[in-house]
């Protein structure tokens, strides 16, 4: 997940500059959000246990019967 | 002949549409019927065509209004600016769910068939930076692909149904027993449910030239199309397999396909069948994530989605690391959950639509 945060961070440099120079505040902020997520995902995988969407739900809603 | 609006037309969504629908149906209606309903699953499509072209009516009688407008003004358009924002923001959650699915169902197919031992983010990644690749090209490029690929696909079908014919044991269709319609009607609606992972092409609403309005007997032809080569799919499995293995498998037409072999020299024909057939996903995942950024662009107000793409795929990916750990767990979110939301979004929203439309004196 190292390379995903690296590749993230290297995407937002790149467009931010993009969008700092074409002055779209709106685009920069949606930007550091998706990138912010998938970071924050990327971390959540690497915890112990992890996480499992597919997991939480069949156990939620008690689909495994 | 198709480019000269730089447009899809009516009749490539179609075929995308019925390609996408046929081969979905062939990896998770099995499972879901014949663990259900047994020698009988092979019937349950013909419930489900019966709500395909109750959804086709309806999309039918929406189709005038959309005139180049994108999803998020098409709602908007409905339901009101409030309340269109709102479905809007439900459909763009539900699109990524559905890619990052489609996502770790193709990396997670790759590692049981093909590579066991293999780490499955190389094809995570793999498969997201080539769909990230595709959407940088029009719309109308990848419907001609898809064209294409329906095609090869239409024929291998057609040569794995002929192999398998000739393997089918009637004794394991039968028998067809009057107590078994209502699991038939339950199974059914889920089997539509299925094929509702084709009709989502509906929604690329901005980039469908809807002037070349097809004739009704196009739904009609669409509809059978879908119905045949499902039922086909089910008799042909189930009738190799038998009812109680094909409900047990992970993919049932593979296994299927594994027994046929060509002039006792070529085996494994399966693989051959997978990797062409998975060409159909690299089509799927372009067209729903042009259909998520037009979302986006249209929630967010946004000028241009094309610095978008790649942090959205990237997204996707990471995302579909987060759906599951196993395969074994795909298979009830699939019968569970993903059925009933593509009924939800293929159905009921669109019946919402008509309702409100013509209340509100839109159509």
């Amino acid at each position: 997940m190292v390379f995903v945060i690296v590749l993230a961070a290297g995407l937002s440099v790149f467009e931010i500059f993009n969008f700092i120079k074409q002055k779209r505040q709106k685009e920069i902020a949606l930007f550091l959000v998706l990138v912010g997520i998938a970071v924050f995902v990327a971390y959540l995988l690497e915890t112990p246990g992890g996480i499992s969407i597919s997991g939480f739900l069949t156990r939620a809603l008690d689909l495994h019967r | 002949m198709y480019g000269d609006t730089g447009k899809i037309s009516t009749r490539q969504v179609f075929f995308i549409s019925a390609m996408i629908a046929v081969v979905y149906a062939s990896r998770f209606t099995l499972t879901l019927t014949a663990t259900r309903e047994g020698p009988t699953a092979w019937l349950s499509p013909f419930i489900s065509v019966i709500v395909l072209a109750l959804i086709f009516l309806i999309f039918n009688s929406l189709y005038r209004s959309f005139q180049g407008m994108g999803p998020v003004e098409v709602l908007k358009m409905y339901f009101g600016k409030g309340l269109g924002m709102v479905f809007s923001a439900v459909l763009l959650i539900w699109m990524t769910f559905l890619i990052a699915f489609i996502t770790r169902l193709y990396s997670e197919r790759a590692v049981t068939i093909f590579f066991p031992n293999a780490d499955i983010n190389i094809f995570t990644f793999f498969f997201a930076l080539v769909a990230g690749f595709f959407v940088h090209f029009k719309p109308v490029i990848i419907a001609r692909v898809g064209e294409i690929i329906f095609a090869i696909i239409f024929v291998i079908f057609i040569f794995s149904f002929l192999a398998l014919f000739g393997l089918v044991d009637v004794n394991h269709l039968l028998p067809v027993a009057p107590k078994s319609v209502p699991t038939l009607l339950y199974c059914g609606i889920g089997c539509t449910g299925v094929w509702g992972f084709g009709l989502y092409t509906f929604f690329l609403t901005d980039h469908i030239d809807y002037n070349k309005v097809l004739k009704k007997r196009s739904y009609l032809y669409y509809s059978a199309f879908v119905l045949l080569f499902t039922v086909l799919i089910q008799v042909t499995t189930i009738g190799v397999l038998g009812a109680s293995l094909t409900g047990k498998a992970i993919l049932p037409f593979n296994d299927a396909i594994k027994v046929v072999t060509l002039f006792d020299t070529f085996n494994r024909l399966e693989v051959f069948f997978t990797v062409i057939v998975d060409l159909v996903d690299y089509v799927t995942i372009a067209f729903y994530v042009f259909i998520a950024l037009s979302l986006l662009k249209g929630i967010f107000h946004l000028q241009d989605t094309k610095p978008f793409i790649w942090v959205y795929v990237l997204f996707i990916a990471v995302l579909s690391n987060a759906i599951t750990k196993s395969y074994f767990e795909l298979e009830p979110i699939v019968r569970n959950i993903l059925t009933l939301g593509n009924l939800a979004f293929m159905l009921g929203l669109p019946f919402l639509m008509l309702v409100v439309g013509k209340l509100r004196k839109v159509i």
